[in-house]
């Protein structure tokens, strides 16, 4: 986070999970901004109005982005910088959320470090249903793996985050002695938390 | 579709209505490990009035695991949500019946899928 990624500068990257944490739902009652009618002038945060009601609606309701309302953020923002967002905030959440649940302090934000975006776009992607391109070329894993395969780099740090939270090494196995929770205890809380975030997939 | 795969790997059978607040079936502390998700997801501080009741049934590990597994899963489905992540094909057709029996069809994500 502290370096600059594949479409944000390290400031940026810092400010987007700040506001990733700053994030709140909105009062009762109160509509969401329409996202075409929103300023993608930066302010003094380096963050735009655009920007910042993509992290929010990422952070506090997910289970209602409709593919229109991606479709027009990813029109305005480009497909790098909106991925790049999602793969901010989907970091920061789990770790910010374990350290809230079991009493922790939240980490520090780093202090972001010169250097420029390298804006390049993996080769091998293309269009597959998602609402951006992803890893299409010899692709044989589960469509969440891939999901945000546009910046692999922060792709690759997400899964690793899932892989030493979730399964570790053992996910084709059904039964697990790794952890104190049997794998259909892992399981009910997972999809308790997926319905909670009425989260289809 | 994991909750029941798991489960039927050691012969006990999970009610997957667990998943959207009913039954849990056989699942050990199912009602427990179900309430504690539901106030973690929902008011993280609050969750942890429970503390002490997960870790008399399950152990201090058991809880930590609890609350790892509510933070990673708040992290992949905004991944599925934010990028509108279509089901693989495989989940898509081995769900159909407990889709519809869990309502999960109604969810708007379901539109990206179905």
């Amino acid at each position: 986070m502290a370096v600059a990624g594949t479409w944000w500068t390290a400031t940026e990257r810092v400010a987007i999970v700040a506001a990733t944490r700053r994030s709140l739902p909105l009062p009762l009652g109160e509509a969401a901004p329409d996202i075409a009618g929103l300023s993608d002038a930066v302010g003094s945060d380096g963050l735009s109005p655009l920007t910042h009601e993509v992290v929010r609606c990422l952070v506090v309701d997910a289970g209602r982005i409709t593919r229109d309302w991606a479709t027009a953020a990813i029109d305005r923002m480009g497909p790098g910088r909106y991925v790049e967002v999602v793969a901010l905030v989907v970091q920061t959440i789990p770790i910010d959320l374990l350290c809230d649940l079991l009493g922790r302090p939240r980490q520090d934000l780093p202090v972001p470090k010169r250097g420029e975006p390298s804006r390049l776009v993996p080769d091998g992607l293309g269009q597959e249903g998602a609402f951006v391109p992803w890893a299409v070329d010899g692709w044989l894993g589960p469509n969440v793996a891939r999901a945000l395969s546009f910046v692999p780099e922060d792709n690759s740090r997400r899964m690793a985050v899932v892989m030493s939270m979730y399964s570790g090494e053992h996910f084709e196995e059904m039964v697990w002695r790794h952890r104190a929770l049997s794998r259909p205890q892992v399981e009910l809380v997972a999809a308790r938390t997926s319905a909670v975030n009425e989260c289809f997939y | 579709m994991l909750l029941r795969a798991s489960s039927d790997a050691i012969d006990a059978g999970a009610d997957l209505q667990g998943a959207v607040g009913g039954s849990t079936g056989s699942v050990p502390h199912g009602g427990l490990l179900m309430a504690y998700a539901e106030a973690a997801n929902r008011d993280p501080e609050a969750a942890r009035a429970l503390d002490d009741d997960v870790i008399a049934v399950v152990g201090e590990a058991g809880l930590v695991d609890a609350a790892v597994i509510v933070a990673v899963f708040n992290g992949l489905v905004r991944s599925a949500d934010g990028i509108g992540i279509p089901l693989d094909d495989g989940m898509l057709a081995a769900t159909v019946d407990a889709r519809a029996v869990l309502g999960l069809d109604r969810f708007v994500g379901a539109a990206n899928n179905l």
